[in-house]
């Protein structure tokens, strides 16, 4: 952000164009060109005008972004509550506009400020998530499951449960068949090629779904064709009728030079008895491809007018027509090589896919066809068995539930009647599925009804083609709009964030390496310059440094002498060495953390590189794993125990195939004391095994991740370990907790592929003002210095993918299936497919190159490697690294260094030793645990206690409660009726009623019959039983479910006294009712004696309070067993 | 009004409180209160829930069964979406969860007495009006009940005189009282009862102050130390802690609360008590039993490899507490075998074959009797199936129950009558159907097991309700969490949602409803600390609207005592020494492990030592299909096969292409059985069909080469020779030896992958097979030293290689000639005597005992490495790969 007000930039008309709230923007924003701040003068002048804050809706590219637009909003609203301006200049625009869009919140009643959920600031994946929420039932979903973390698990689920259909007799296993055999038998590649190919789904599926294979065919030759087509065309016109005629009348001639010579291999046969120029019609491609050969040598450059010799069909000879044919095609050549946009188009011809697909990649094609919507299909059923969806199956849904511009739903016409404004940041990073969630959230938009779109990016900016970024949108959005909506493009051009010379410096080498021209096919961006605002400063803006040959300690070296330089240069200044790929910084994070320079590292260091996580990650195999014998090992070698390794040859004493956990047993017994393990390592095993052993037999009965903490607890995991390394640690509990299946990892091997994309935390303790990170994290972050090491770095290959697919915006869709395994030919299609899109990578490349540059206020330092000739001449660098592109401008500013002598040994040679706790340590004393428990009550039933014993599965326990519980609803209800109300056979008369209790509570319909004879029989019999009457009548001071509570051991006791009075001889009978009855074989007398056993005490407190209710009267206690019309005092 | 609950309780006035936990907060304050007074025995308070009070009344009508429990309604409504899916086609993908909210909003509906007609809706309100229409259609037909009925018919049961009512009746802890609950009030007021509403314990004076914090972990850290501060001080006061978002805060809240309050808990890991209470549990499904329970219902056959391994490691089967190590032993032997999945009846067969897990194979056995069932019956049968199943496997296994345990299993019986209460309204569905709603039902269900209220409660906002403490900490007050994010429920039309100001329906309820909210909660005690967190997940934010122009707290300088922290800052100094030398060897008979001792002992002496000596290798994890390895072995065995018979070039030669065929085809039939039988398992037929052609093409492709080569007679096929390297004696096999023209022999060893002959001249020589040969056979014998790579790629087939003898093979000729300058050597002899030193000082390196962690190309050689948490080769800095991996993310 701007702090100098000095400058006023040259764009500031444009900037206040952006901010009229009539219009629609699409606006190019370079780095450091102020747009976040742009976007927030835009809301701010929108709410100044719309009814409600909800008309406008501002979506961001990242959770983060929208965390920080939002604060900066509010931040501004509250600020503007303030009377006095603020000093800065650039600051009094917003403090304006916002002191008026608060006015109108005044004026409204919106009390944004306490309400900020009325501001819509949004993720386009918070928004698919809000439409997808606010219709469960038109998008498919029913309510939102939740998003996985890594929805690679759930691909590759539905990719191998795809697979196992090649044994079935559906449609996908011929498919299947005949893509495995395509793929040399191989089943995992096939399935990680299918979960490669889920995982982009939102870019294929739409163009498989419609018609299948057999109407797709002619339509993909169509296409192909089309795209050839338009080759030839573009090849034609940039040759020029008059240049391609004089090519034909030379080419004809010298292809019949060569006809006699070369025969049938004569690469300019098509050329023979021709005199026309070609057509742009696929049956001419022969044609053009003979005059490529004409012009073009076979490593695809323009042929040198010298390189004209027979061997081309121009003989050697000084009369005509010899020297005068070689004349004219040497000029044609001449005319050429001043035209290398027309030797691009000629070479693009030999590029071109097939026009038709051969009948062996069709059919691998039409597989492709087939099985790929199958393969959604079953991606769908896992995400309705773990109730998890991924990114694209959210937006896929909203999609749906809005509907399109023909059927737009109910919701997207609400939608229409309340959006009016929508602003999209990082729009160059839009990916197909966004931009027609875009385009079909402003269908009704009406050209000049006061609703506005705009979007800002910079489409020198779009560096996420990995996740489905496409710039071309962006390019397509600027020249044709969005729908109806035509967007009037601005373009920012003041940099407020680098010094004039870097600026300069920019200025001067992107336009060389960008392309001249778009192509939204290719995502190719033409550079635009930025106009500085800062001044210059003295120290050099941009250094080159290539180190040659290639020595990654010595570029280290000079990193760190770069960073020392900066620090003395600016001590408060910010520094940041972004890296392409975090592994490029292998020699650089050993290197500073030699020489002591603390940085904090964003997302570099992986989390399973660190030994304490290492050692919890061997600690949870051994505890999960008893032979995991790596994982134990490793264990008894961690700093908590530190075996040696003699003691780890004694203790597991060839014996290959024990556990380790046997092994320990043994050793702790008094032979083991014989194994010959010294004295101190039994020391430590003896600390140490118990531990183990106790941990592992807790196994599942608390979650893993508390298994895994309280025995590196126990163990002394945390002694040596740093508060970085613990929070660490905590990283590594949580991905635990996450994974955590019942105290057990279902596949272990989850763990450690989890693990490998995490992260160690920065370091806290370090200064932030040296930061390490990769250029995409750096986006949107400037520093006062960069550092850029690696830059002789070829870019990595891309996997090959089972189906290669580019949209042509004229022509449709071209696909390409995978060649197949063994093949060592070339698949012209496949090819022509991957080479736009290797263009694509290589333009991208380019771009994060000026993204890593453009984060640099004052210097920028390039560190690079080239290989040495034999000479020890340094060469160009790798062709496909950023420095080779940037090569040709920056040589002669380069400085060489040749490896250092003086580095350190080679790291080979530091040997890890081994780290360990004395034998003799002990557990710190710890805090005691607080006695927090609040005297509480209890209920007398003894509910709560378990009774370990005998567990009995079946149901018929639970059948025996529910009968118990309507048993003394009954007997209860009988009391308050009254026993005159309840002759015996009004029992079968309650018979439907009982029915459905039991049902209501949960008896199996199986079971309803026999549960509700024995509820009858219980109340039959009770009613039939002298005894039962008695309990049952009308007696003095009666009462049933009665609840009391009274002190028992200083503790308040809660009782439910099924049945109590006082009967004629004044005695207060306490009865409770039970439901058992005796078991197989035992006779009543020893039943009764159980039960009388078993109810004492619940019986006795029952009896105590009562008494001390009424210490007057004498409290008999007696169970009644309704069942066999038991009756059992107690004494 | 705000008449104290517990007066009206003394007084025999009944209590309803919005929830369970009010109630039991209530009885043991009355309890409290009795017991100061001295009392001995009281009658209990009639203080119970609003819905316990519904259903009392209704057992009173004698009406209670007519109400459906929670698994029936939502079972109910499930099926009424379900039959409307299936009339329009659409799939949904959360069924349950939709039913879940559309029953919301049923209720929510009958809570306000209103009403909408489908114009009024969009599509998802007029879907909603068809479920329900179809459940209220249903209901009346079966004259069912749910919350919503239960109450209109209780009300109108009071107003009609039908039941008692009390003489004074208290609403407790209401943040809201809906139109439905309001009608009940004038039904009771009509008949005399005195009805009134609390909401707050008595008004205590407060100083609300908040207490910024960098993020969530931090605040509870704080909070947890504050709290265990002030316990310290006053044992009896008691504590709320306060978390609006429990849901994101409760595993940070449980983990650091447990570690600042029982430390020496901490380390035992039982499962005692906790020493606070938290209001959420943690779902059913999740305890270790209940999950076994749940897999071992759902395992289908055939079995993936990772399942067979759960199986073999849970404790929670028959038989595991005695065979626990030769399961674990099982389970590593099946995985070496190299399948990813297993049937039921192969699985069975193989174990009983496996030392000691007899009762494991008997368990396999029940799992392979019990197999799918296809018929549709009703839950509750399926309930009865499921229970002999998990009794049949001996669930929940032989180790004795603990507590936590034995609640669960307990909840796992409840569970299985709840599926079976479902009979009432379910037709019979498929075992895979009830088997879902089993697994809905216990991961829905949330367990908490039993413990004694403490002094430190946690909870969510809305629970916080009526309760009264001496301190109380807020936690998570930014922005975005108060006033919540508005959150109204698809399925009623926004704008009647906004009219009738239903919760969550717009921003504006939210406001006040947290306005309400708040000012209740900073007066709930005489200390109020309010946090809120800088940051949340990388994103910054800003405190709550309704923190604005409070004063910030002065806390006491907050004192950690978590075990992780104080045993780090104990400050030992570790150890430091040097661990590369073990014992030497003491056999002199081959030692087991063959050319892999050297080839590891080459790459680095630790991994040998730790591959051979200590016998430690990293449990295999087979994937689907075949590996690599069998892949090779395969092609292997075919050409093994083959030259067997026809023995030189001349018979390949000779050989019509018919013939040639049947051999190739008959030797792959072979080879693919042969694997069969070790793995004791057969291949899919059409994964084996497909090998089969593989097979057979790549070993024609190859064939085809051989044939162009010089001529030449196979000597040996896998012949076992012995060999002596310095002290150390192994066994070792060649591929194959070919006698040459020349009669030297060419040494060949087939490989699959791609090949490295720089391995052969490198310092550590690591790939030592064919030199070890050379080396014994003598080189002058020697002609040609070769990789035979096998692939289908025509560009990647051929010989690879060194070769002495003139005019065979040039490009391997000029390989050795390039190598021999290199290296300033004469001729084939100078290789093969720099193999033999070298050679030589492996096996005594190995012999010796040498292990020192000493990899040939760390970034290489450590990156595929099983052995890396065991050489502690970390500890001298990270194995970044050097790979280019791109992208940055």
């Amino acid at each position: 952000m701007a702090s100098d007000p000095g400058i006023i930039p040259g764009d500031g008309a444009v900037r206040r164009q952006a901010l009229a709230v009539g219009g629609s923007f699409i606006v190019q924003a370079p780095a450091g060109s102020g747009k976040t701040e742009l976007l927030i003068q835009r809301i701010l002048a929108l709410l100044a005008v719309v009814a409600a804050p909800e008309e406008i809706l501002a979506i961001t590219f990242t959770r983060k972004a929208a965390a920080e637009m939002r604060k900066r909003l509010l931040d501004a609203l509250e600020r503007a509550q303030e009377e006095t301006p603020p000093d800065e200049a650039h600051a009094v625009e917003t403090w304006q506009r916002a002191r008026v869009a608060l006015a109108r919140d005044r004026e409204r009643g919106w009390g944004l400020l306490e309400h900020p959920a009325r501001l819509q600031i949004l993720t386009i994946d918070g928004l698919c998530a809000a439409l997808v929420r606010r219709m469960p039932y038109l998008s498919h979903f029913g309510e939102m499951p939740s998003v996985a973390e890594d929805a690679g698990e759930l691909y590759r689920d539905a990719a191998e449960r795809l697979c196992t259909r090649l044994e079935g007799n559906g449609p996908a296993s011929a498919a299947l068949q005949l893509l495995l055999a395509h793929l040399d038998n191989r089943l995992p590649l096939l399935r990680d090629l299918l979960v490669a190919m889920l995982g982009r789904r939102d870019q294929w599926l739409r163009h498989l779904q419609s018609g299948g294979a057999a109407t797709a065919r002619a339509a993909l030759e169509r296409a192909l064709a089309g795209y050839v087509r338009q080759a030839l065309a573009d090849a034609a016109a940039a040759l020029g009728s008059e240049r391609l005629t004089e090519l034909m009348l030379v080419g004809r001639w010298a292809a019949a030079n060569l006809a006699a010579a070369a025969g049938a291999d004569n690469p300019l046969a098509a050329l023979l008895d021709r005199s026309d120029p070609p057509g742009i019609d696929v049956d001419d491609l022969p044609v053009w491809l003979a005059i490529t050969s004409l012009l073009l040598t076979s490593d695809s450059s323009l042929r040198s007018p010298r390189g004209l010799s027979v061997n081309l069909g121009f003989p050697p000879g000084k009369g005509s027509p010899e020297a005068e044919m070689k004349q004219r095609m040497a000029a044609l050549l001449d005319g050429l090589n001043a035209d290398p946009a027309g030797v691009e188009r000629l070479l693009a011809l030999r590029r071109l896919p097939g026009c038709v697909y051969a009948d062996p990649q069709w059919s691998v094609l039409s597989a492709l066809i087939d099985l790929l919507p199958l393969a959604v299909v079953e991606l769908r059923t896992t995400f309705r068995q773990r109730g998890q969806i991924d990114f694209t199956e959210i937006a896929r849904g909203a999609l749906t539930a809005l509907g399109d511009e023909l059927a737009p739903t109910e919701l997207l016409l609400q939608l229409d009647g309340r959006l009016r404004h929508i602003l999209v940041d990082e729009f160059q990073d839009t990916s197909r599925t966004q931009y027609d969630l875009l385009a079909t959230l402003t269908a009704g938009w009406e050209r000049g009804d006061g609703r506005t779109l705009f979007l800002v990016g910079d489409p020198m900016q779009s560096i996420y083609r990995f996740r489905e970024a496409e710039v071309g949108l962006y390019l397509r959005a600027r020249t044709h709009g969005i729908g109806d909506i035509r967007l009037t493009p601005l373009a920012l051009s003041a940099n407020f964030r680098s010094q004039a010379d870097l600026v300069n410096w920019c200025n001067q080498l992107f336009p060389r390496l960008f392309p001249a021209a778009e192509d939204p096919v290719r995502g190719a961006v033409p550079f635009v310059a930025a106009e500085a605002t800062r001044p210059s400063l003295p120290a050099p803006a941009v250094t080159t440094a290539c180190f040659a040959p290639r020595d990654d300690r010595t570029e280290a070296n000079r990193v760190v002498d770069l960073i020392r330089q900066a620090r003395q240069d600016q001590p408060n200044g910010t520094i940041a060495v972004l890296v392409r790929a975090r592994t490029h910084l292998a020699a650089i994070v050993p290197r500073l953390k030699a020489v002591g320079l603390r940085f904090q590292a964003q997302e570099i260091d992986p989390l399973s590189d660190r030994p304490a996580i290492q050692d919890l990650l061997a600690l949870t195999r051994a505890l999960l794993h008893p032979a995991d014998r790596v994982a134990w090992l490793a264990v008894l070698r961690a700093p908590w125990c530190g075996l040696l390794l003699d003691d780890l040859l004694l203790l597991v004493a060839d014996r290959p195939e024990a556990t380790l956990l046997e092994c320990l047993a043994e050793a702790s017994t008094p032979q083991g004391l014989f194994t010959g393990l010294p004295a101190a390592s039994f020391r430590r095993l003896e600390r140490v095994a118990p531990i183990l052993a106790g941990a592992v037999s807790r196994k599942g009965r608390l979650p893993l991740c508390r298994l895994v903490e309280s025995t590196w607890l126990a163990l002394g995991g945390p002694a040596g370990l740093a508060a970085n390394d613990l929070s660490d640690v905590d990283r590594f509990l949580a991905l635990l907790d996450e994974l955590d299946d019942g105290g057990d990892l279902l596949r272990l091997e989850t763990l450690t592929e989890r693990l490998a994309g995490l992260f160690a935390a920065p370091d806290a303790d370090a200064p932030p003002e040296l930061q390490l990170m990769t250029i995409h994290k750096a986006k949107g972050l400037e520093f006062d210095t960069v550092i850029l090491p690696g830059l002789g770095r070829p870019v990595g290959k891309g996997d090959p993918s089972l189906l290669l697919w580019q949209e042509d915006p004229d022509h449709g869709l071209l696909l390409a299936p995978l060649p197949p395994a063994g093949s060592d030919q070339s698949e012209p299609t496949y090819q022509a497919l991957a080479g736009i899109h290797r263009d694509k990578d290589r333009l991208e490349t380019l771009r994060l190159f000026y993204v890593a540059a453009t984060r640099a206020k004052r210097t920028l330092h390039l560190l690079g490697h080239t290989t040495v000739d034999k000479e020890g001449n340094p060469a160009a660098p790798a062709s496909g690294s950023l420095l080779h592109a940037v090569w040709e401008t920056l040589e002669g500013d380069v400085r060489y260094f040749s490896p250092d002598s003086a580095v350190q040994p080679p790291e080979s040679s530091v040997r890890p030793g081994l780290r360990r706790l004395p034998a003799d340590w002990t557990q710190p004393g710890l805090s005691a645990s607080l006695p927090v428990v609040l005297p509480g009550g209890r209920r007398a039933s003894g509910g709560g206690q378990h009774e370990p014993g005998r567990l009995d599965l079946s149901l018929r326990g639970e059948e025996g409660r529910i009968i118990g519980t309507a048993v003394h609803g009954w007997l209860e209800r009988m009391v308050r009726d009254g026993l005159e109300q309840w002759p015996v056979e009004r029992l079968a008369s309650e018979r439907p009623s009982l029915r459905g209790e039991m049902m209501g509570n949960g008896v199996p319909q199986a079971r309803i019959d026999a549960c509700l004879t024995q509820v009858m029989t219980a109340l039959e019999n009770t009613l039939r039983s002298v005894r039962g009457r008695w309990i049952l009548g009308l007696h003095r001071d009666g009462a049933c479910e009665l609840a009391m509570t009274g002190v028992v051991d200083d503790v308040p006791v809660h009782a439910v006294i099924d049945r109590t009075f006082i009967d004629g001889d004044g005695k207060r009978w306490v009865i409770d009712y039970k439901t058992s009855a005796p078991g197989e074989g035992e006779s009543v007398g020893e039943f009764l004696e159980r039960e009388r056993e078993r109810y004492r005490s619940q019986l006795d407190i029952y009896r105590t309070l009562l008494m001390r209710r009424n210490p007057q009267e004498e409290v008999r206690a007696a169970l009644y067993l309704p069942l066999i019309d038991a009756w059992c005092e107690i004494d | 009004m705000n008449l104290d609950p517990l007066d009206i309780a003394a007084s025999g006035g009944t209590v309803l409180t919005a929830n369970k936990r009010l109630a039991r907060e209530l009885v043991r304050q009355f309890d409290r209160r009795q017991m100061a007074a001295g009392l001995a025995v009281w009658p209990s308070p009639a203080i119970l829930s609003l819905s316990a009070w519904v259903t009392r009344q209704l057992q009173l009508l004698r009406r209670e069964h007519r109400l459906l429990t929670d698994g029936q309604l939502q079972r109910c409504w499930e099926l009424a979406i379900a039959a409307d899916a299936a009339t329009v086609h659409r799939d949904l993908l959360q069924l349950p969860q939709t039913a879940r909210r559309a029953r919301e909003a049923h209720l929510l509906l009958e809570s306000y007495c209103v009403d909408f007609l489908p114009l009024d809706g969009d599509e998802d309100q007029a879907a909603f009006l068809r479920w329900r229409s179809a459940w209220q259609e249903r209901a009346g037909r079966e004259g069912w009940l749910d919350q919503g009925s239960a109450l209109r018919m209780v009300t109108a049961a009071v107003a009609d005189g039908a039941l008692d009512v009390p003489s004074s009746l208290v609403l407790a802890g209401f943040d809201d009282l809906t139109p439905a609950v309001t009608g009940l009030c004038r039904g009771l007021t009509g008949r005399g009862c005195t009805v009134s509403s609390w909401d707050t314990p008595a008004v205590v004076v407060s100083q609300p102050a908040m207490w910024p914090c960098s993020d969530p972990a931090e605040e509870v850290r704080s909070c947890a130390c504050w709290a265990r501060a002030l316990l310290s001080a006053r044992p009896q006061a008691t504590i709320g802690v306060v978390v609006p978002q429990l849901n994101d805060y409760q595993p940070l809240v449980e983990r650091i609360f447990r570690a600042e309050f029982d430390p020496a808990g901490c380390l035992a890991g039982d499962e005692g008590p906790e020493p606070f209470t938290l209001s959420l549990g943690t779902p059913l499904a999740r305890e270790g039993v209940v999950s076994a329970a749940l897999r071992l219902l759902a395992l289908a056959d055939p079995l993936r490899i990772e399942e067979i391994g759960w199986l073999l490691r849970s404790p929670y089967l028959a038989g595991a507490a005695h065979e626990w190590a030769d399961r674990a032993r099982a389970d590593r032997e099946l995985r070496r075998r190299g399948r990813g999945s297993w049937t039921l009846a192969a699985l069975q067969r193989t174990l009983r074959r496996l030392p000691g897990v007899a009762r494991m194979a008997d368990v396999i056995e029940v799992l392979a009797t019990k197999r799918h069932d296809r018929r549709r019956l009703l839950p509750g049968e399926w309930c009865e199936q499921f229970a002999h199943l998990l009794a049949a496997c001996g669930w929940p296994g032989g180790r004795g129950l603990h507590s936590r345990e034995f609640q669960a299993v307990r909840h796992v019986k409840e569970l299985l009558g709840q599926l079976a209460a479902l009979d009432r309204v379910s037709l019979p569905i498929t075992r895979g159907e009830a088997l879902a709603l089993l697994q809905r039902l216990a991961a829905e269900t949330v367990f908490q097991p039993e413990g004694a209220e403490t002094r430190v409660q946690i909870l969510g906002m809305l629970e916080a309700s009526g309760f009264a403490f001496d301190a109380v900490w807020i936690l998570g007050l930014h922005e975005g969490a108060l006033p919540a994010p508005p959150r109204p429920n698809p399925f009623i039309p926004l704008p009647l949602q906004s009219r009738l100001r239903m919760p969550h329906a717009d921003a504006l309820r939210e406001g006040e409803f947290a306005a309400k909210v708040s000012r209740r909660l900073f007066a709930a005690a005489p200390t109020v600390i309010l946090s809120w967190p800088h940051q949340v997940d990388g994103g910054l934010q800003r405190p709550s609207p309704l923190l604005r122009g409070l004063p910030t707290a002065a806390l006491p300088p907050l004192v950690s005592v978590d075990p992780a922290r104080v045993i780090s800052s104990g400050r030992v100094p570790l150890e430091l020494l040097d661990d590369a030398v073990a014992a030497p060897l003491t056999t002199r008979k081959p030692f087991a492990g063959g050319t892999g001792i050297l080839k590891d002992q080459a790459l680095c002496p630790f991994r040998a030592f730790a591959h051979h000596r200590l016998r430690a290798r990293k449990l295999d994890a087979p994937d689907v299909g075949l590996d690599e390895m069998a892949r090779g072995s395969l092609i292997h065995v075919v050409l093994e096969k083959f030259w067997r018979d026809a023995r030189s070039q001349t018979a390949l030669r000779a050989m019509p292409d018919e013939e040639l065929a049947d051999r190739l085809q008959a030797c792959a039939e072979q080879a693919i059985a042969r694997l069969e039988r070790e793995r004791r398992c057969d291949l899919p037929p059409r994964q084996r069909q497909l090998e089969l052609t593989r097979l057979t093409t790549l070993a024609r492709d190859w064939l085809a080469e051989e044939a162009q080569r010089s001529p030449f007679e196979v000597v040996e096929i896998e012949k076992e020779h012995v060999e002596t390297l310095g002290r150390l004696i192994i066994k070792t096999r060649v591929d194959r030896i070919d006698r040459l023209t020349d009669g030297r022999v060419a040494v060949i060893d087939y490989k699959t992958g791609s090949v490295q002959v720089a391995q052969w001249s490198d310092e550590r020589l690591t790939e030592p097979q064919l030199p070890i040969y050379c080396v014994g056979a003598g080189a002058e014998s020697v002609g040609a030293v070769l990789f035979a790579v096998v692939r289908s790629r025509r560009k990647e087939r051929g010989f690879r290689g060194l070769a002495a003898t003139q005019g065979l093979w040039p490009a391997q000729e000029k390989a050795l000639q390039k190598l021999l300058t290199e290296r300033g050597w004469t001729d084939f002899r100078e290789l093969c005597v720099h193999w033999r030193t070298t050679l030589t000082a492996l096996g005594d390196a190995f012999a010796n005992g040498v292990a020192t962690v000493d990899p040939v190309e760390r970034h290489k050689t450590c990156r595929y490495c099983d052995l890396v948490p065991l050489c502690r080769i970390l500890e001298s800095g990270p194995v970044i790969e050097t790979g280019e991996g791109d992208n940055g993310e």
